[in-house]
């Protein structure tokens, strides 16, 4: 059965992430967008305006929820793991479901917001916030592993190789987001480095590693 | 203490010294250069550049009314390139060049506040531009 009680736990947690991300949401799209109107008139609203600042908020605080989310739920999974001793297959099974679930639903939220809006390559907006939404998860999960297996300096040295990455990887992603380039050597990174960090978790779990910290 | 974590830190730090240290001697950037206008009548844009080796730049163009003459295309010292499709679709052209001086040009006629947009992609240790003010007509 896909909702067992791990499961739940889970849902319980990302939905009172959810619940607060979006009232912070709502608070910046009324402060930025409505309040201004109390000002210099309600006759200045702006639909399209409003529809961009609705649509570019909600794709930063998708993305700022998984990564806390993510980063937060490696703990709840070592406590179930070691304080309800729940067995290892299971929680690998919670994790990659829940995985998939947030992938699937944070891509279709955004998708659909972009619907709103005339954009050309619709098809390569999906694969790329899928991809990254995915590999956003599996990468902080397994940071958050690292630490709390090994200790913090791994997570630091983790995101020192990340700034090295991406310095030596600037022009794929700068000629990416300014001309549209490279888009087949970075949907196959995306996917390479989302199955590797995806296998690498799974073994970490498998293994006999003791909680330490 | 930790001492394999704090030595594993200590590699990482080194080796994001290094890798800033090699960017920054290498000084292989992608760049781009804009060029946006609306015109009307004609317009004449020369842009002369210099590949100081065997270099790829990508070039983007695209104007918004269909009854309007433009032309954009690369010249080297012994004429044409490379010539550049026109149309709506915003679509990237990738064009080898072997060292050598070239000029980057945009022809434009009948033009009624016409829009026109190109962007030129190119690798900072390959390509030097040379007049930073365009020759403008129209």
């Amino acid at each position: 059965m896909l909702i067992d009680n791990s499961m739940k736990v889970m849902a319980k947690v990302f939905l009172r992430f959810m619940l607060t991300f979006l009232l912070i949401y709502l608070a910046i799209i009324f402060f930025n967008t409505i309040v201004p109107l109390f000002f210099i008139g309600f006759s200045e609203f702006d639909v399209n305006e409003f529809k961009i600042s609705a649509t570019l908020y909600l794709a930063a605080l998708i993305y700022s929820m998984l990564v806390a989310f993510a980063a937060k739920c490696t703990s709840v999974y070592y406590d179930m793991f070691t304080i309800f001793s729940i067995t290892r297959k299971r929680i690998m099974r919670t994790i990659n479901i829940t995985n998939v679930l947030l992938t699937v639903t944070g891509s279709v939220v955004l998708n659909l917001m972009l619907l709103m809006h005339d954009i050309p390559d619709r098809g390569l907006f999906l694969i790329m916030i899928t991809l990254s939404i995915y590999l956003i998860l599996n990468f902080l999960n397994f940071v958050a592993f690292l630490g709390k297996l090994f200790g913090w300096y791994y997570i630091v040295g983790t995101f020192v190789l990340l700034a090295s990455f991406i310095l030596f990887t600037v022009n794929y992603i700068g000629g990416f987001i300014q001309m549209g380039l490279f888009k087949t050597e970075i949907i196959t990174f995306f996917i390479v480095a989302t199955a590797g960090f995806f296998l690498v978790n799974n073994f970490v779990l498998s293994k006999r590693y003791e909680y330490k910290h | 203490m930790n001492i394999k974590g704090f030595i594993f830190l200590i590699c990482t730090i080194f080796v994001l010294v290094l890798t800033i240290n090699y960017s920054v001697n290498n000084n292989h950037f992608l760049l781009t250069r804009k060029t946006n206008g609306t015109f009307s009548e004609s317009l004449y844009i020369k842009d002369n550049f210099f590949a100081t080796e065997d270099t790829k730049i990508y070039l983007q163009a695209f104007y918004d009314t269909q009854d309007t003459d433009v032309e954009v295309w690369i010249e080297g010292k012994d004429g044409f390139v490379y010539q550049i499709d026109l149309n709506s679709e915003k679509e990237v052209e990738k064009i080898d060049l072997p060292k050598g001086m070239y000029s980057f040009i945009i022809k434009g006629e009948r033009g009624k506040d016409t829009n026109i947009n190109t962007l030129i992609g190119y690798y900072t240790d390959e390509v030097r531009f040379i007049n930073d003010d365009k020759d403008e007509e129209g």
